[in-house]
């Protein structure tokens, strides 16, 4: 393990109303340039159980904390094109066609095998949602896998899914420039917004006590509250987003900034 | 109040009247005399004897002796009207006066039991009634306490009547010493293995009771495939369009959405075609700029504008320092105004937090593909 920079610069300030709308720089390209660390990250991010910001490069994981950031686990023998947190908070990875999971020494651990390499994989309550990403045809499926090697086809699209998440009953996808929500009741599917066709969304992201739906773009971020898109700002550009504790963190793969804004959903006007 | 005084007036006067016409006949009746035809001095006589006077003919004197003698006390009277009365003990001699002086005091006498007689024969009716009504609460004074005393007894006996009930429930030890416990035995006991039919979890009840409600994403597991324990592979299962089905669906939407010409932002949400609202924040603009040039100034400045003071630790020259050594020097600083962020200090941070957290191996196995269905 090697240590990497420390980083962190809060714009926002302690001490503050706990209510106000304040962003937080978590990560600039200036501090990995300056490091060590040269690592291109994967258009992937999560939250660990203990809290710290968890990237990955196609061969490695990294956590960030306050004062600094590690590696997580141990070099992974093939490439990792996507992971995340489950809600009981085990760590699985897609690398290569294979499913797999962060044992207790770090090591990845394959769980099952998968129907196409580079699957994209995003967290749900009781699941987590693998979908395609490499076909040859354009039936893209998106599958949810559940505990003890249960799993659904839930269905197939002409474009590969880009991002998924849950809110209030519904999954929600990202798919092309346009934002659907699925119904697991009735397998029903619905378009809750769409954007021009070079506007293609890059990650969704969840505000579930404020039922807000975030999308990104390449350039920008939405928000989405019963069927009111707003702009939320283009200033750091778009990329992946996460909902976090009255956060969304953006994290540009490009640039490798990451920027949190936080208490946006009062600023906010549907 | 003039009213009662009035009336207290009237009363009075009445009162003296009764005495002085009506009542002396009542008195000498009420004494035991009766005008029999007899003179006042006969009367008076009767009436001494009465009372224990020796009624004989005697001097005036002896019947002072005999006052005495009744009384206990010796009588001393002046020339004149004056009487003072004081005790046999006393050495002071007694002077005697003439017999009218007595026959003033014997009259003197006489009005005094006169009056008390009139007066309780005033008042007599009153006592009988006010003793009446004193019985009767006395009567009722001994009811009540018979029954409370009745009412004790009673809630005594269901007292006593629980208290033998749950005395009964409790199994007496009769040898303390004798008492022993069963021990298990090692080779009778065995697991009887869950079955379709076992009780269902928790967990699953509540996941169950979602399903019924239909409210919240939750999925019924038991129509979901399996992943094979031989290959553990996720099997794709094969592409069946379906008639008004997703997949039409998508098809539909994508190609009407790509034809979609809007402005510079502009987006089709819903069924409606919206106008994207301008930025509200416009200050976030200045703040990307800064941050993403690196401009520690800007952002400084940028938080006094809007928030507050830039903290310290914003943006050190940390590339030259090891994460370690950032972190321990900056650990005070850091640590006391942090401890209520949503993240953590990166010291413990890596797989040696999860480590001691020991979270993956029970998680982990639940994920996994089970042996048997």
């Amino acid at each position: 393990m090697f240590y990497l920079v420390g980083w962190m610069a809060v714009v926002s300030v302690w001490g503050q109303s706990s209510h106000q709308l304040r962003y937080e720089i978590m990560l600039s390209k200036d501090m990995i340039a300056t490091s060590h660390n040269k690592e291109i990250f994967i258009r992937s991010i999560d939250i660990s159980p203990g809290k710290f910001i968890t990237l990955a490069s196609p061969g490695r994981f990294y956590q960030l904390g306050w004062g600094g950031m590690s590696e997580l686990g141990q070099k992974p023998d093939s490439q990792i094109s996507g992971f995340c947190f489950t809600f009981d908070g085990l760590m699985m990875a897609v690398k290569n066609r294979s499913l797999c999971y962060m044992d207790s020494l770090g090591k990845l651990q394959t769980l099952l095998i998968l129907p196409t390499s580079g699957m994209g994989i995003a967290p749900g309550k009781e699941v987590v949602y693998l979908f395609d990403q490499n076909r040859t045809d354009s039936h893209y499926r998106l599958y949810a896998y559940a505990k003890h090697g249960k799993y659904k086809t839930l269905l197939a699209s002409p474009k590969p899914v880009v991002s998924v998440v849950e809110m209030n009953g519904l999954v929600y996808m990202a798919i092309g420039s346009a934002v659907f929500s699925f119904s697991p009741q009735n397998n029903a599917v619905n378009l809750e917004a769409g954007f021009q066709k070079e506007n293609e969304i890059t990650s969704l992201a969840v505000d579930s006590d404020h039922d807000i739906l975030y999308a990104a773009t390449r350039d920008a971020i939405f928000a989405l509250k019963n069927e009111s898109l707003v702009y939320v700002t283009g200033d750091f550009g778009g990329g992946i987003i996460k909902y976090f504790q009255d956060g969304l963190v953006i994290f540009n793969p490009d640039t490798n900034d990451i920027i949190r804004i936080v208490n946006l959903h009062s600023s906010l006007l549907f | 109040m003039k009213t009662r005084h009035y009336i207290q007036s009237c009363f009075g006067t009445v009162a003296v009247g009764i005495i002085v016409v009506v009542l002396p006949m009542s008195a000498y009746g009420q004494a035991g005399l009766t005008n029999s035809g007899l003179t006042q001095q006969e009367e008076i006589a009767r009436y001494k004897a009465s009372q224990g006077f020796d009624n004989s003919k005697k001097s005036s004197t002896s019947a002072i002796e005999q006052l005495e003698s009744m009384t206990g006390k010796k009588l001393s009277m002046s020339q004149a009207t004056n009487m003072n009365i004081s005790s046999s003990a006393k050495k002071k001699p007694t002077s005697v006066s003439s017999a009218v002086s007595t026959q003033n005091m014997m009259k003197a006498e006489l009005m005094s039991g006169v009056a008390s007689a009139l007066f309780g024969m005033l008042f007599s009716g009153n006592s009988k009634a006010a003793a009446l009504q004193q019985e009767n609460e006395r009567q009722k004074a001994i009811l009540l306490a018979q029954q409370a005393a009745e009412e004790k007894r009673v809630k005594d006996s269901i007292e006593q009547a629980r208290h033998a009930k749950m005395m009964e429930s409790y199994k007496r030890i009769d040898d303390v010493g004798a008492v022993q416990f069963k021990q298990l035995s090692t080779t009778g006991l065995q697991m009887k293995p869950l079955g379709d039919g076992a009780p269902l979890t928790q967990e699953e009840r509540e996941r169950q009771n979602i399903i019924k409600r239909g409210a919240g994403i939750t999925w019924d597991f038991n129509s979901w495939a399996q992943v094979q324990p031989e290959n553990t592979v996720l099997q794709e299962p094969p592409y069946v369009p379906e008639a008004n089905g997703p997949d039409e669906y998508f098809d539909k939407v994508l190609e009407k959405i790509e034809d979609f010409e809007g402005g510079k932002v502009a987006a089709l949400t819903g069924r409606a075609m919206k106008n994207i609202k301008n930025e509200t924040m416009s200050y976030l603009k200045d703040a990307s700029n800064a941050a993403l040039s690196g401009d520690i100034a800007r952002m400084d400045e940028m938080g006094n504008f809007d928030l507050k003071k830039l903290t310290s630790n914003a943006l050190l020259a940390t590339s030259k320092e090891t994460a370690k050594s950032y972190y321990a020097k900056l650990k005070d600083n850091i640590e006391e105004k942090i401890k209520d962020q949503n993240f953590e200090l990166w010291e413990g941070g890596g797989e040696i937090l999860l480590q001691k957290a020991n979270i993956y191996a029970p998680v982990s196995n639940d994920w996994k593909i089970p042996l048997t269905r």
